[in-house]
């Protein structure tokens, strides 16, 4: 047994019995998660890479980090020790030291074999499907996704619960502050385009707005048909909720800032949108390319079909990229998925969801 | 009377195991409000009272954020008492019927399906509503959208009149034969009797009818949330889309990050809705009081 092997067992042990919290890179490593790992504890006094004895963040004991050759010098004189209970100290001192070793090493080969990604419901469908297929080809790796929105599974990368964030939009500035401060490097990655499409009920005889016309139209301004070239009826605006992905893809790119007017009718899913719509002769909504079917009919965007052709090539006005992040340089096992989801398989899946592949 | 020591020790054991029972209820019910309050007052650091109350504008997720829930206030108090307006009378009325007026053959069909019809679940009120009637409303009355606060309105309607009936019928049924025959007797009509005794006499048991009714339609998330459209905005006509405070609640809460301002907010919209079926409930309470009857008719 070599000895880091040797100290991550006693840590193990001390961890299991709790004798010991740890908050660092290697509680989420192969070790039981830290269950005092709280956001107060991950930043300030206590910082990452230190070992926590007992009970709450602030009464702990913190110990630096020793250098690996102090590290070496500190295991061997702890090998030699055969009654290791003598000197609590130097135990810790050499099980931190361990932990800093072993968190780098493990990384690459133990944990590899598991990844945990949470995220933007709008990215789910593509990355359930990608999941998948490549567990089918590696049966080794064990994937599980969840879905909590982008804001959910930025926070849960930031807070390394997960190793895979998936979003559909890049990081607000108020988010890099708070990763600079928990000291992560999110890195974004596109894997996908998304392109958000307006919809009206299939006899509406409107076949084009331009960008501003719907930003009046969702901004309350444009209230009647007939002033976009349209029947003389009251317009009914359908939206996504406030805090969906695709909400705040419009927000972005047809709204601009504007405040969608209190009047528009706001779903709480996709499928609702596309169900009012289809349901009422005089709406406008929207929704993603993938999501549309034949119970309504898609707009032009400044005379721009909303096809993947069109997003892909950067023409089409509404469409934006649908990412994925990690914490820095990912592990190998994280990387190779990621180079599966940019391969021309991954990016068919893609294609298959209705989203516009990136390469 | 002097008990022997063992039947003591079990009037003793029975009292407790009772206590237990009613402490667990309420204790568990304080723990929920308590909770209610930590999640939804922080809220009020940053925003006041008075501009989450009064505020026309509902913009959680914006930068500078808008907490204003006036809109969707407005809305669950036009749902609740367009609704009641329908169920009530509706309700009430075949109560009487059942009571008074059905053969008790009739009343054996008829009471069981009123019954039956209080165990269907909401959320197929609110689909039903969403596929049939909102459409059928739209086309007929060539309205601008079918999911407003009419609609809604009617869902609601549809989800309290047999709680308002079976529980109304119970209590007009059980008014005493005494005071029935004995106005009989002086010469009034049997209409006359049921207007001015029978209704009267059972009116604390109908105004506990009408809470539970109303109670029902101003919690009720998934009707309100499929039906009513979901426009945060004061509603100018019944057929306008709104927005009452269960459905905004139901709808962000999924996707808001945990412990945010918007969060708050939700659960400050949860205390504003427990005041306000509170308040309900009080105000149902004092009128039941108030014609309590004395005497015979007492429930």
């Amino acid at each position: 047994m070599k000895i880091a092997d040797m100290h991550v067992e006693i840590m193990k042990t001390m961890l299991q019995s709790g004798e010991l919290f740890c908050k660092c890179t290697v509680s989420t490593a192969n070790f039981p998660v830290c269950p005092q790992a709280d956001e107060k504890c991950g930043n300030g006094a206590c910082g990452a890479n230190v070992i926590h004895r007992k009970k709450s963040c602030h009464g702990f004991v913190t110990l630096p980090v020793l250098k690996e050759e102090r590290f070496l010098e500190k295991a061997s004189k702890f090998k030699e020790n055969t009654n290791p209970e003598d000197d609590m100290k130097r135990i810790l001192l050499g099980i931190a030291a361990a932990a800093l070793v072993v968190g780098g090493s493990v990384s690459a080969s133990m944990a590899a074999e598991k990844i945990n990604i949470n995220g933007s419901t709008t990215v789910l469908p593509i990355m359930q499907k990608m999941v998948e297929s490549y567990m089918k080809a590696n049966p080794g790796v064990e994937i599980s996704v969840s879905g909590g929105g982008s804001g959910n599974g930025i926070k849960a990368l930031l807070d390394k619960t997960t190793d895979i964030a998936m979003s559909s939009r890049e990081l607000k500035a108020s988010e890099e502050k708070l990763a600079a401060e928990k000291g992560v490097q999110p890195k974004s990655i596109a894997i996908a385009i998304d392109a958000v499409l307006p919809i009206v009920h299939p006899s509406n005889p409107v076949m084009n707005l331009s960008v501003d016309q719907l930003k009046g139209i969702y901004s309350g301004n444009i209230r009647n048909w007939k002033d976009v070239g349209g029947e003389d009826r009251k317009i009914v605006v359908v939206s996504r909720d406030s805090s969906s992905g695709t909400f705040e893809a419009w927000n972005e790119l047809v709204l601009k800032g504007a405040k969608v007017t209190p009047a528009a009718m706001m779903q709480a899913s996709s499928g609702a949108v596309i169900q009012v719509v289809s349901g009422n002769k005089f709406a406008i909504g929207y929704d993603s390319y993938g999501y549309l079917n034949d119970t309504v009919k898609g707009v032009n965007v400044n005379g721009i079909a909303g096809n993947p052709e069109n997003a892909s090539n950067g023409s089409y006005p509404v469409s934006r990229k649908l990412w994925i992040m990690v914490d820095g340089q990912p592990s190998a096992a994280v990387q190779k998925f990621i180079d599966y989801m940019l391969s021309p398989a991954g990016q068919k899946i893609v294609e298959e969801c209705g989203a516009v592949p990136v390469k | 009377m002097f008990l022997r020591s063992g039947q003591r020790a079990r009037e003793q054991m029975i009292r407790l195991f009772f206590f237990v029972a009613a402490a667990t209820s309420i204790i568990t019910l304080s723990l929920i409000m308590l909770y209610l309050l930590l999640e939804g007052l922080p809220l009020f650091k940053t925003v006041s009272v008075l501009d989450f109350i009064l505020g026309n504008d509902w913009y959680p997720t914006y930068d500078p954020p808008s907490f204003g829930i006036f809109p969707l206030l407005v809305a669950s108090f036009a749902v609740t008492v367009l609704s009641s307006l329908i169920a009530v009378p509706l309700g009430v009325m075949s109560a009487v019927y059942l009571a008074e007026i059905a053969s008790p053959r009739v009343r054996g069909i008829f009471k069981p399906l009123i019954e039956l019809l209080a165990a269907l679940p909401s959320v197929v009120i609110g689909f039903f509503g969403l596929v049939v009637v909102a459409p059928f409303l739209q086309d007929t009355f060539d309205m601008p959208t079918g999911l407003n606060l009419f609609t809604a309105s009617l869902m609601l309607a549809f989800m309290s009149v047999p709680t308002i009936c079976t529980i109304s019928e119970d209590a007009v049924y059980s008014v005493p034969k005494d005071l029935k025959s004995a106005s009989l007797a002086l010469g009034a009509t049997r209409w006359e009797t049921m207007w001015r005794v029978t209704l009267p006499a059972s009116l604390s048991g109908i105004s506990t009818a009408v809470i539970l009714g109303m109670s029902r339609s101003i919690g009720e998330t998934m009707v309100t949330l499929m039906v009513a459209g979901g426009a945060a905005m004061l509603p100018l006509s019944l057929f306008d889309p709104v927005r009452p405070m269960p459905a905004s609640i139901a709808a962000e809460m999924a996707e808001t990050p945990f412990r945010s301002e918007h969060y708050f907010a939700l659960f400050a919209i949860g205390i504003a809705l427990f005041l306000f079926t509170l308040m309900f409930n009080l105000l149902a309470d004092h009128i039941a009081h108030k014609h309590r009857q004395t005497g015979a008719a007492t429930l």
